[in-house]
């Protein structure tokens, strides 16, 4: 295995000198009074102002700290694709070290926005499972749903504790010149929240000063709350649930993450073959004999959890984990079929969703989408290809994309005849200006395109609804290469810190001084 | 009665007796973390014993290339490694410096050994102390480099002493940091079991194709010669000055066999490996619930072993320079890792 080399470092530069605002919304900077000049916005002032101080070998030093705290600590992620047959390529998540700042105020929104679309989309996937109304009503159509690939019919009419399926998930946010919108929701595994604990625990240690000038609110309570979220998710009746973490194993591209949130929570992170089901109960085997386990936070697709009931061939799962979950004996997180709901074809429906189930108008907006199964939107589709970015339904991780604007006319017809091949398999979204903030690159401080992924916690309340917890923040991931609006760390993405500035006059939230 | 369980039916008990409060080790853990110490052990064995055949190569060298390619082939033998290919301009010694300790391919080699015990404390790293997974994460690095040893390779063109040191010294700073980092309960007793083990094992090896090397040679090998060959097994158990202390100047084969395999105070003897890996199994056995019942089999295996060197008498042992004393320890070592096997990482 080797690790890539990291990114060129700047060599000689003179503050943000060259910064080029290119049209697009910047989260750091307005245009100046001068020409081509510009201003950072008020809540940037004190960054601003530190990073100016900073030379290049300033800079370059403290990256290279960075750097070598993450590959010492093993903070990587493998690539597949590489030279490497089989093995894939271990690599350290960029760090790109300016701080994306977020306003209280437009927290907030989010925040509510975010916890909005989280009740809709569980009380989505219990609809399904269960009597099927937002079908039955034709609010979505019947086929879309009963016919994908993330629907799991095994899960029809089985109750999951407190109705709760998606208790962990991480909405892809973006933000253009009109403001925020939800590109995707992540409802299976989302991950990254390593991450952002790691570099919110790396900025401190290399920047303190610049962290210290803002009250910044804490993200380091994150795997309490996630742990208190499983075992809230329990099956009824366990009073001091066992919990544990699965992980495919050690060459999954997060496995850093499966173990780091174990170590975390302080549960044991387990492989398929450390659990065995015996009559519908699922065990770990350790040293002194069997142990019965409660809740699982899977890391493991549907596909392979149980070669009983899904891929047969999948070495990773536990044979019998179905039925132990549909007879209520243990608690999976998130729920099996959860998928259905960030199902890219069912994504343009979350609004429908949010009207349906809540009667509200939905707070944060979707991005305009094209679902291929549609037959006016099929046509539409493949007339504006060049117009659109286009994305499988089954894809993720910006794996099988279509940049059409960026697209020669050749790659264009040959997706134009995978996308009729398979129209269901296929949608379409026009080009996103995503907002740009400050990186550093080997020119100096260049404008580099950013999305926001926050990591949503919910659980049964015990009252029949659900408590939701919002990770202050997120994963800002930065498209690191030059104009390109792929931000995913598998394309050469990085990530930066982030932070949401403190409210002074909310009062639920913990003093700075207290901690 | 309903497929779905209601709130009212009771939930099984867990099936072994003792429902722990402890964490429980999963069977692949402990499995990992043995390993782990195994590896690391075995890594510093490997460079151990080709520091000191350098220097014995090096020694021999003005005398007789014969003597000298022996030493090398006695390296290989005792690791069970076949000669490697000897590039052009390379001498045999070179080859084989370069195959046992940086050969990506050879799945012997020091460097293949930290990678596979850097695997394996990977898929264990929030099981074992921050400190261990960084040390030896560390430790990998500055052999991989690049990829493919590349940092290995580097420092063995500056020069070889430097790798070997190197090796041994991190090898023993990642042990320092197991025994001060980690808790002592069992996954410590597992780490410390696969290190002793492995440690008995890879003395047996040294110590064997030492007596080997003596016997074939006989008497043409004259007085000087073979207290170098004695002195060389002492270094490569890391045991020449422990040595000296007790035995001053006095080197027969009959003393150096007795002490790497009998004394009781030294670390690096195979008794004392033998005794405190039984002291350790003993533990993990009485730790993991009484609920299993019976004497544990690799209990049982390195107790006799461990009473038979405590009660040994030395001419006993070393009337054929220790061979069948020797080869019987390797053999328990055997056993007893495939009762370890069977018992605690089968699951």
């Amino acid at each position: 295995m080797t690790t890539a080399t990291t990114p060129p470092t700047p060599t000689d530069f003179e503050g943000f000198g060259g910064y080029e605002l290119g049209g697009v919304y910047d989260e750091m900077f307005v245009p100046g009074q001068s020409n081509g000049s510009v201003e950072p916005r008020p809540h940037y002032a004190d960054v601003h102002r530190q990073l100016l101080g900073l030379d290049a070998e300033a800079l370059d030093r403290r990256r290279r700290m960075a750097e070598v705290s993450f590959r010492n600590q093993g903070i990587t992620f493998t690539v597949y694709g590489g030279e490497e047959a089989g093995r894939g390529i271990e690599r350290t998540l960029p760090f790109d070290f300016a701080p994306r700042i977020i306003p209280d105020g437009e927290w907030e929104t989010l925040e509510r926005g975010l916890k909005q679309r989280i009740v809709a989309l569980n009380l989505f996937v219990a609809d399904i499972y269960g009597k099927q109304h937002i079908l039955r009503e034709r609010k979505i159509p019947p086929r879309l749903i009963l016919a994908a690939k993330s629907f799991r019919r095994e899960m029809l009419g089985v109750r999951v504790p407190g109705n709760c399926y998606v208790h962990i998930c991480g909405s892809d946010l973006i933000r253009d010149a009109d403001g925020y919108k939800v590109l995707e929701d992540n409802c299976r595994s989302p991950s990254g929240v390593s991450y952002v604990l790691e570099n919110r625990a790396v900025m401190k240690r290399v920047f303190p000063s610049l962290f210290n000038s803002y009250r910044v609110r804490a993200i380091e309570d994150y795997p309490y709350n996630l742990l208190a979220c499983l075992r809230a998710g329990a099956p009824a009746g366990v009073d001091d649930p066992t919990v544990v973490v699965l992980t495919p194993g050690v060459f999954n591209s997060a496995y850093f993450e499966h173990t780091f949130l174990a170590q975390e929570m302080g549960v044991e992170l387990v492989e398929g073959r450390d659990l065995v089901v015996r009559d519908n109960f699922v065990y770990m085997r350790t040293v002194a004999g069997l142990r019965r386990v409660d809740v699982i936070y899977r890391r493991i697709d549907d596909d392979f959890l149980d070669p009983l009931c899904f891929n047969p061939d999948s070495a990773l799962g536990v044979p019998g984990l179905m039925n132990a979950h549909r007879t209520g004996h243990v608690a999976i997180a998130n729920a099996v079929g959860a998928g259905v709901a960030d199902d890219k074809a069912v994504y343009p429906f979350v609004p429908d969703m949010i009207e349906f189930y809540l009667k509200q108008e939905p707070i944060l907006d979707n991005v305009p989408t094209y679902v291929c199964d549609r037959e006016d939107d099929l046509q539409y589709t493949l007339e504006h290809l060049d117009q659109l970015v286009v994305k499988g339904t089954n894809d993720s991780g910006g794996y099988g994309l279509l940049m059409g604007h960026q697209a020669s006319k050749k790659e264009r017809d040959a997706y134009a005849e995978k996308i009729k091949a398979d129209p269901r398999g296929f949608i379409a979204q026009p080009v996103i200006d995503l907002s740009q903030h400050p990186s550093l690159t080997a020119d100096g401080w260049r404008g580099r395109r950013i999305d926001l992924r926050p990591y949503i916690l919910t659980s049964p309340d015990g009252q029949g609804g659900f408590e939701i917890n919002i990770m202050p923040g997120g994963l800002t991931r930065v498209a690191l290469r030059k104009g390109s609006l792929v931000v995913n760390s598998s394309q050469g993405g990085g990530s930066k810190d982030t932070w949401v500035l403190e409210d002074p006059t909310r009062d639920d939230l913990p003093k700075k001084e207290a901690l | 009665m309903s497929l779905y369980r209601t709130d009212e039916s009771p939930m099984p008990a867990t099936p072994t007796a003792a429902r722990q409060t402890e964490r429980p080790l999963l069977a692949r853990v402990a499995e990992n973390i043995f390993w782990t110490a195994r590896y690391v052990e075995r890594a510093e064995h490997l460079a151990r014993g080709t520091l000191v055949t350098t220097q014995l190569a090096s020694d021999a060298g003005d005398l007789d290339d014969r003597l000298r390619d022996q030493l090398w082939h006695g390296l290989l033998e005792a690791f069970d490694l076949v000669e490697p290919a000897v590039e052009l301009g390379e001498t045999l010694g070179d080859a084989v410096v370069r195959f046992v300790l940086t050969d990506a391919d050879n799945p012997t080699s020091a460097c293949t050994c930290v990678a596979r015990a850097r695997e394996n404390a990977r898929a264990v790293r929030g099981e074992i102390s921050l400190e261990m997974w960084q040390t030896l994460n560390e430790f990998y690095w500055s052999l991989e480099g690049g990829g493919r040893n590349e940092g290995a390779r580097l420092i063995l063109a500056e020069s070889a002493e430097t790798l070997l040191q190197h090796l041994v010294r991190s090898s023993m700073h990642f042990q320092g940091v197991t025994d001060q980092t980690l808790a002592h309960n069992r996954r410590w007793d597992f780490a410390l079991t696969g290190r002793l083990l492995e440690r008995a094992d890879a003395s047996c090896r040294l110590l064997l194709a030492r007596v080997e090397l003596l016997a074939k040679a006989g008497d043409s090998l004259e007085t000087p010669l073979r207290n170098i060959q004695l002195m060389a097994a002492l270094r490569m158990c890391g045991s020449i000055e422990a040595y000296r202390r007790q035995h001053a100047n006095n080197l027969s084969i009959e003393q150096v066999v007795g002490f790497l395999l009998l004394r009781a105070d030294h670390p690096r003897s195979i008794r004392f490996a033998i005794a405190s890996a039984r002291r350790a199994v003993a533990r993990i056995h009485g730790e993991s619930g009484p609920g299993l019942g019976h004497l544990d089999e690799a209990e049982r295996l390195l107790g006799r072993m461990a009473t038979r060197l405590e009660y040994a008498d030395l001419s006993e042992v070393a009337h054929d320079g220790g061979r069948e004393t020797l080869t019987d320890v390797r053999r328990c070592v055997a056993q007893a890792n495939a009762a370890l096997q069977q018992r605690y990482f089968a699951g």
